[in-house]
């Protein structure tokens, strides 16, 4: 009901046009920041995306012929990418006007989160988006209609603008409460579900469809008050008409011990993919531990409070240098002996780590980087060491990946006994995930003798073309790299196995199949269940996928899945004198086993205890794959020794159903 | 474990040193030394030797003739035995292979010739009771070619009674199946299946059965087992016979074809293995396991985006393929 006594611009409605309009400043100076620095190419592809899920047409990619259609995103052709996509040529006209008209939209809201328009953004940040949809509105096929028209614009987009694109598909309801679960599918969400909606609120970029109620709503309001005025703020008749266009995804509220600890467990996982990154992001969450005012609000919070004041070239608005403040912040007063590490990962993220360079003159993150020089007084030959940080010898970056992964583990340390404590009252869902998330903690941080090793992040990245591996006169095999066409190869590791090399290429993903070539210099060959030698191609691909494709894996303890044994004998007289084993485990980790075997003995004695090692794999379901290194190969050793073996390593082990299926030809 | 032991048997010292330490030298260590036959036949008689490498020529008793004598004996007979000569003649290489050696060494030793031919030998060596058993089981097998089903049944079953073995239920099944008891037969040869899983043998000969009953079907899933024991065990060569066998008479199993498609992928003939699978295709369109073979086939060819087409249309024939789910995945994440 209006209230006639109150002013008009201090009306209801007023005050929340007032923020929506602080709210398009803030989004449109991000934007304006995030299409500065896309290049032409990705550019095209990030206004283009929107309008691929918008429309269902043959022409276009993201097509799904079959019905139900799943396309469509509220009010697409008020937001300004319909306007912008007008002007790409190769659209026809006509599409753009008859087949943009989507009576029944699937999607409400379509947002971008991450990099994109902030200091961080660069060359290599992924388009990741959040898809919000009404699951009520989905039956299970017109579901699966939408993950594959999404799956074909994240192919395209990979296959024609080398661009990595991931869409996160959300209920609305679900994500109003915090609940990230698939869809008919059991939550299986290990994400610190508290600081993944603080850094959505605190990064998104509203590309189309319903604005988050959030954003027009007061910073730091009291606990427990946003719920009940978000209610009565859709219940006001004289706020329907502003308000259609706005969609209630939530609270963010202050994080408790629990989502601290969590959140530092995430980050650990996390670290693999970049460890500079999970530093300060997890440092950024270890704030909040200690209660005082000036961590007492949350980031997203913060920078809410900046929206009508944002600028270009504004960096006290930018989500992430409120961020790089606020872990600045923290060490100098609570960890001081993580001063520098911390000083050193904003320098490297700032110089998009792991591809270290200056950025551009002039540019925004440029003046940011000399301002952090001038206030810590970086000395020029330590900016030198960090610029030359591509240079630096592969086992040097390990080191620097092993420092910033062992502050991680610190922090956990530092919270785990208070994190324990609490985890035992969460409700059975709740202790499930913490136990994935616990299991995967464990993962990273184990580092038990035999386990295939982490490369450095710079090295993971990379593209490699050539891959060589040598033996050299020790008896130690080599592995070089050429980090480009016209680089020469450089060592990267040594082991004393040829699998112990082979595991490292998998563990860190060195190999790309169409991309690397692997060449292998020594007098053998490698044989698999043909006469004719095969390339390390075929030891790769039957290990794949090595790392888990899903994290439900992670509820239980780890057991071996795969063992891939390579038969060695260095001359075809005596038969196999050595053998290596590379065992993968269901929690991705690898593993190196050698036995050395005394040629005197007669062969089906060696070929015994081969299967007596192999034997010393507990567990079921454990899949064998045989290579041999040889001159020739031996073509009854994998049969004599699969006699020596136990049932649960054969094809149809007891209790196996009798198969009327075809065989399944497994990766 | 120690290796059994090694007896030298020459009149010459310094040959009888050079021998030691040739022997020494690839890892031989247990070596008992005889100076004569005679005296080498007495150390046979007490000691527990695995093997004699004996002079051919020798002044008393000469290897050769050592040689025969050990080949009448019951216990000694299947031992290993080498002759060393340092000149050997066409006449003397016949006679001894006539009496039974089990490899010549000519003098000077070649370390690399004697530790390839002893490994062999003494990998053969058998305990005394294997041999015995052994015995039996070659006369109940003789027995089977004289027809005489009978003794030869009762004779492995007393076999069976004391020990379990897959080869004498194999044998019963084979004398069941020349009385005409099928039934029995494929009792006796799911028996020693059971007992060793990889027993081709027994899954052939239940075909063979199978075939005699008139079940086709029956027919076709042993072979197709005993074709993928073959191909579990990395014997391409023998799986594509047993399958083609089964296509000659005149199958059209999507099973056989596919499987062949798999064998073919294995083989590394990816032409030959698309045609098995399209083959499969036209008995069963929408069988998603061919789909999912087809896109296998194409990730080892290294085609990765026909490959995920594939598990695509395999996934569209069902939803809930986790293995079709996992490898689409895996592919996007730029894994394979």
């Amino acid at each position: 009901m209006h209230n006639s006594s109150v002013p008009p611009e201090n009306t209801l409605a007023a005050k929340l046009t007032r923020m929506k309009t602080a709210f398009s400043n803030y989004n449109v100076v991000r934007m304006r920041e995030a299409l500065r620095y896309l290049s032409a190419p990705k550019l095209e592809l990030f206004i283009k995306i929107p309008f691929l899920i918008h429309i269902n047409h043959p022409q276009f990619p993201g097509y799904v012929p079959e019905p139900p259609v799943a396309c469509g995103i509220y009010n697409f052709k008020n937001s300004g990418f319909y306007k912008a996509v007008r002007d790409i040529e190769e659209i026809p006209w006509n599409i753009i006007e008859t087949e943009t008209d989507i009576k029944d939209p699937c999607i409400l809201g379509f947002y971008h989160i991450g990099s994109l328009g902030t200091f961080t953004q660069s060359a290599q940040s992924d388009f990741d988006y959040w898809v919000i949809i009404d699951r009520t509105c989905f039956t299970e096929q017109r579901y699966y209609n939408l993950e594959k028209k999404l799956n074909h614009i994240v192919k395209f987009s990979r296959e024609n603008c080398d661009q990595e694109v991931t869409f996160f598909i959300m209920d609305q309801a679900d994500i109003r409460k915090d609940c990230y679960a698939g869809f008919e599918a059991p939550e299986t969400m290990i994400a610190p579900k508290l600081f993944l909606k603080e850094e959505f609120y605190r990064t998104f970029l509203m590309i189309a469809g319903k604005i988050p109620i959030w954003t027009i709503l007061p910073a730091n309001m009291p606990q427990g008050t946003y719920d009940r005025l978000v209610e009565h703020l859709f219940r006001q008749p004289e706020l329907a008409f502003l308000l259609k266009d706005f969609i209630d995804l939530g609270k963010v509220e202050m994080p408790s011990i629990k989502d601290i600890y969590q959140g530092i467990r995430w980050h650990i996982c996390k670290s693999k993919e970049d460890p500079v990154k999970a530093l300060l992001k997890a440092s950024m969450i270890l704030s909040h531990i200690t209660g005082e005012k000036d961590s007492a609000m949350l980031l997203c919070d913060e920078l809410k409070q900046k929206f009508a004041k944002a600028g270009i070239d504004d960096c006290d608005s930018d989500p992430y240098k409120i961020m790089f403040d606020r872990v600045l912040n923290y060490h100098k007063v609570h960890a001081h002996d993580g001063l520098k590490l911390i000083k050193t990962a904003i320098f490297l993220r700032l110089c998009s780590y792991p591809e270290v360079k200056l950025p551009e003159p002039g540019s925004p993150k440029k003046q940011l980087i000399d301002k952090y020089i001038r206030t810590w007084n970086i000395l020029p030959p330590h900016i030198k060491k960090l610029m030359s940080y591509p240079n630096w010898p592969e086992v040097g970056k390990q080191l620097l990946d092993t420092t910033l992964i062992q502050r991680l583990a610190g922090m956990y340390e530092q919270i785990n006994a208070k994190g324990k404590a609490i985890e035992k009252d969460l409700p059975p869902a709740e202790q499930r995930n913490m136990k994935i998330l616990n299991n995967k903690v464990k993962a990273c941080l184990n580092t038990e003798s035999g386990k295939i090793s982490a490369s450095s992040n710079f090295l993971t990245r990379r593209a490699l073309p050539l891959l060589l591996i040598t033996k050299n006169s020790m008896g130690n095999w080599i592995l070089s790299a050429a980090l480009s066409n016209t680089v020469h190869e450089s060592v990267v590791h040594k082991s004393k196995a040829f699998m112990g090399l082979m595991g490292w290429i998998m563990e860190n993903r060195l190999y790309r199949r169409n991309k690397t070539h692997i060449k292998l210099e020594t007098r053998l060959k490698l044989y698999e269940s043909r006469d004719q030698a095969v390339s390390t191609d075929a030891l790769y691909l039957v290990m794949q996928p090595v790392k888990p494709l899903f994290d439900g894996c992670f509820e239980d303890n780890a057991r071996w899945t795969k063992i891939l044994i390579l038969l060695v004998c260095p001359d075809s007289s005596c038969g196999v004198a050595q053998v290596e084993l590379l065992a993968l485990n269901s929690w991705g980790e690898l593993f190196l086993d050698q036995l050395r075997l005394d040629t005197n003995r007669p062969l089906n004695d060696r070929y015994k205890k081969i299967a007596d090692r192999i034997n010393q794999y507990a567990g079921e379901e454990i899949r064998l794959f045989f290579f041999q290194m040889a001159e020739t190969r031996d073509a009854n050793a994998v049969y004599e020794i699969k006699q020596f073996l136990g049932d649960r390593f054969l094809m149809y082990p007891p209790g196996t159903p009798e198969r009327n299926r075809p065989m399944l030809d497994k990766l | 474990m120690p290796h059994p032991k090694i007896l030298t048997i020459t009149e010459e010292t310094l040959e009888q040193d050079r021998l030691l330490t040739a022997l020494k030298k690839i890892g031989y260590t247990h070596i008992i030394t005889a100076d004569s036959a005679n005296t080498g036949w007495a150390v046979l008689k007490t000691s527990d030797v695995g093997c004699v490498i004996a002079a051919y020529d020798m002044s008393d008793i000469s290897g050769l003739a050592l040689l025969k004598i050990l080949r009448k004996e019951e216990r000694l007979g299947n031992m290993p035995f080498f002759l060393a000569d340092s000149a050997f003649t066409k006449i003397k290489v016949i006679k001894a292979g006539q009496a039974g050696v089990s490899g010549l060494f000519v003098i000077p030793y070649d370390p690399k010739a004697l530790k390839m031919r002893l490994a062999v030998a003494l990998g053969k060596l058998k305990d005394p009771v294997i041999h015995q058993v052994e015995l039996s089981v070659k006369k109940g097998l003789e027995l089977i070619e004289k027809k005489e089903y009978k003794k030869a049944l009762g004779l492995f079953q007393t076999l069976v009674n004391q020990n379990a073995n897959p080869e004498y239920y194999y044998n019963i099944g084979y004398i069941k199946t020349a009385q005409n008891k099928y039934y029995e037969a494929i009792e006796a040869f799911s028996k020693a299946t059971r007992l060793d899983r990889l027993f081709v043998k027994a899954y052939k000969a239940m075909a063979m059965v199978y075939r005699a009953m008139g079940a086709v079907e029956k027919v076709e899933a042993c072979t197709r087992i005993a074709a993928e024991i073959y191909m579990d065990t990395d014997k391409l060569g023998k799986a594509e016979d047993m399958l083609n066998e089964l296509l000659a008479s005149g199958t059209n199993s999507l099973n056989v074809f596919n499987t062949l498609g798999v064998l073919y992928r294995k083989k590394g003939d990816i032409k030959e293995a698309m045609k098995q699978y399209k083959k499969a295709l036209k008995v069963h369109p929408d069988e998603p396991y061919i789909y999912y073979n087809i896109g296998r086939l194409y990730l080892d060819a290294k085609d990765t985006t026909k490959a995920k087409t594939y598990f695509q249309v395999a996934l569209d024939k069902d939803h809930g393929f986790i293995e079709a789910k996992q490898v689409i995945k895996a592919i996007d994440l730029g894994m394979i």
